[in-house]
Formats: structure tokens, sequence, C-alpha cells
């Protein structure tokens, strides 16, 4: 059954925004701009629209996102009305970093820390491993985590490392509230707490959309956190204006025919 | 391309997004090294579940005491938050299945 797309995802999180009285951050952990054909054929441009759009605060970068080279992803990136993160992606000669390695948004008065990570394979790919260098993800959580403490009150992380890593890295480097995780593509059925570190992550393709919400006391420690795998099935209507963004962009790319 | 030869094509795609949910990813683009599982529970339905924390011991958090003084009161109280996230959608802007 088709599952899945962004005009569905759109009804999904305008639905939660109205019903929600506190903060709602919109979040991806990357591996997002290419792949399926339309976007591939745009150069990731369909898709940065949508998530600008949808209202995106933020993503990280996976190794799908490199796939068309660095140029094109630097490209998307000034495109996108939020940051593209990663602290580990680093130029291959002057070992500074390609993407901002995070970010701080502060949202009804509280201040959200949000730091990118990058798998260690991210760059393999052709005309990709010669300019870009991938840096050990313990070590660079370990480099930036109290720098982005001291600038935050939550500190997320964008992992696209994998849950094992993910988890590994939660024990290694305490003091991360909330890890939204990718690449292992896990639909979990509930979140993981490591520590008091909570990661989640939701599937693949955009068939759902992930939620999470948690609690922070007066100590600003995780209290009571929940996860909702949000099914994106026929049954979810379409935003009208997400639709329409993703027809223009089929009628300026459409799907080759076979030859006859 | 021959009707035969795009009739096979069409048999391995439909079979590719049987097993993996939608269509593969572009001849032209690069597997990634490290392909995925799918995953055995595929909900279609929301799904909500809900895990206890362990008591943490009190005092501020803070991995250098840099850290903790720079932590200046953000608002009095508790507070919520709900983060709506995605991953690994390549690209998928229309649903797929």
């Amino acid at each position: 059954m088709p599952q899945g797309g962004v005009a569905r995802r759109a009804t999904k999180i305008k639905e939660v925004r109205q019903q929600t009285q506190h903060t709602v951050l919109l979040l991806d952990a990357g591996s997002t701009l290419f792949g399926e054909a339309l976007a591939t054929q745009s150069q990731g441009r369909v898709v940065i629209e949508a998530m600008n759009l949808m209202g995106y605060d933020a993503m990280t970068v996976g190794q799908m996102d490199l796939v068309q080279g660095v140029e094109v992803l630097l490209a998307r990136a000034k495109e996108a009305r939020f940051p593209i993160l990663s602290a580990n992606l680093v130029g291959a000669q002057d070992r500074k970093p390609l993407l901002p390695p995070y970010t701080v948004l502060t949202r009804d008065g509280v201040r959200y820390g949000i730091l990118g990570l990058s798998e260690p394979k991210a760059n393999n790919w052709p005309n990709v491993s010669q300019v870009v260098s991938v840096l050990d993800p313990v070590e660079t959580a370990k480099k930036y985590l109290p720098e982005v403490r001291a600038r935050s009150d939550v500190v997320i992380l964008l992992s696209h490392l994998g849950l094992e890593e993910d988890k590994a890295l939660a024990q290694a480097v305490p003091g991360i509230d909330i890890i939204i995780g990718g690449r292992s593509r896990k639909l979990l059925p509930a979140p993981e707490i490591v520590g008091q570190t909570v990661i989640t992550q939701v599937g693949y393709d955009g068939e759902w959309l992930g939620r999470l919400d948690v609690t922070f006391d007066e100590q600003k420690h995780v209290r009571d956190p929940r996860t909702e795998i949000i099914s994106l099935g026929p049954e979810v209507a379409d935003d009208p204006q997400l639709k329409a963004l993703v027809e223009s962009y089929s009628k300026r790319y459409p799907t080759p025919t076979p030859a006859k | 391309m021959d009707r035969r030869r795009f009739l096979q094509s069409l048999g391995v795609w439909l079979a590719g997004s049987v097993l993996w949910g939608c269509a593969p990813e572009q001849a032209t683009a690069p597997k990634p090294v490290d392909q995925p599982t799918r995953p055995a529970a595929t909900p279609t339905a929301t799904l909500v579940y809900n895990v206890p924390l362990p008591p943490k011991p009190t005092g501020t958090k803070g991995s250098s005491p840099q850290a903790q003084t720079a932590l200046p009161p953000a608002s009095a109280g508790a507070f919520k938050l709900t983060i709506l996230h995605t991953n690994d959608s390549r690209g998928y802007v229309d649903p797929c299945g």
C-alpha cells in the first residue's frame, strides 16, 4: 500500500503544530535529498523546496546526501531555509567543517542546541572521498559537546551513524538529551534509553513521520519520553501546497518512457 | 529497448518494489555501501509508546564546569517539547509502495 509523500507529511505536521501549545521542532537525520527519480533529476531541489515549505528546523547529512557531489550539496544548503549540519564532515585538505557543526535555536525562551554527525562512510562516493574527510564521530561529539552545552538548555544530536552507534555514542559521551537517528532505517517500536539519553528514529523513504514528546523538569532533565509512529497512508489528505509543488516538478522532469 | 526487454525490466522493478516497499534507486546512482534491512514491523496505523527514564541524580548537568557556569536559567519550571522527525527519506516526495 503506498505510504508517505511530502503532501501527506505536511498535513500531519500542520495538525500537530495546530494541536500543540508548546514548542514543536521539525528535524531530519539525513540521507534525504537524493535517491528517488524526481529528487535525483532535480538535484535535490524538490526536496529542499518541500522541506522549506514544511518548515524544517534542521537536518544532518547522510551518505545519500553526497551522492551528487559536494558542490550540489552545498548549493542545496544555501537554498535551504534551515541549517544543514555536520560536525565531522571536513575538507580533506584544510580539515575545516564543510557545513555548520551545530546550531542553537531559541523557542519559547528555551535554547535548543542541535549538533549534526555523519556516518564514517558518508564520503564513500567517486569524487567525494578525495575532497571530503569524515572525522571520528565520538571524538567529534566530545569536542563540540561542551561548547554546545554551554550555549544551550537542551542538546539534541541529529545522527546518521546508525542505531547501535548512537547507543554507543550516548554511552561514551554523556550529556546529550536526545538523539534523532538514521541510517539503520529502524522503525523503532519504543524510544531507546541509554543513561539519560533518549534515542529514536523512524524507518525510511518518508513512509512515516516520527513524533517524540518529552517533558523537561526544573533541572532540564528529560522526563517521560513518548514516541509515536505517525502513519502516512492513503487515509491522510494531501496538503494542497505540497501537492502542487510535487506536480510542478513532475511536469518539469517527466518520468522517462521506454523506447518502442 | 524492445518490448520483451521492457517487460523483463518491469518485472524486476515490480519484484523489487514488493520486496523493498519502494522503487529502487536510480540505476545511475551508485549504491550506498551499507544496505539496510527492512524492519519486520511496518505499521499502517499510528502507534504510541512510552518508556520511563531511570531517576536522575540531582544537580545541574554539563560536561564541564565552564558549561555549568555558562548556563543561565532559560525559563522557570518544567516545559514540554515535541520533535517531529524523519530520516533516510531518500528523495521520496511521492508516496511509494
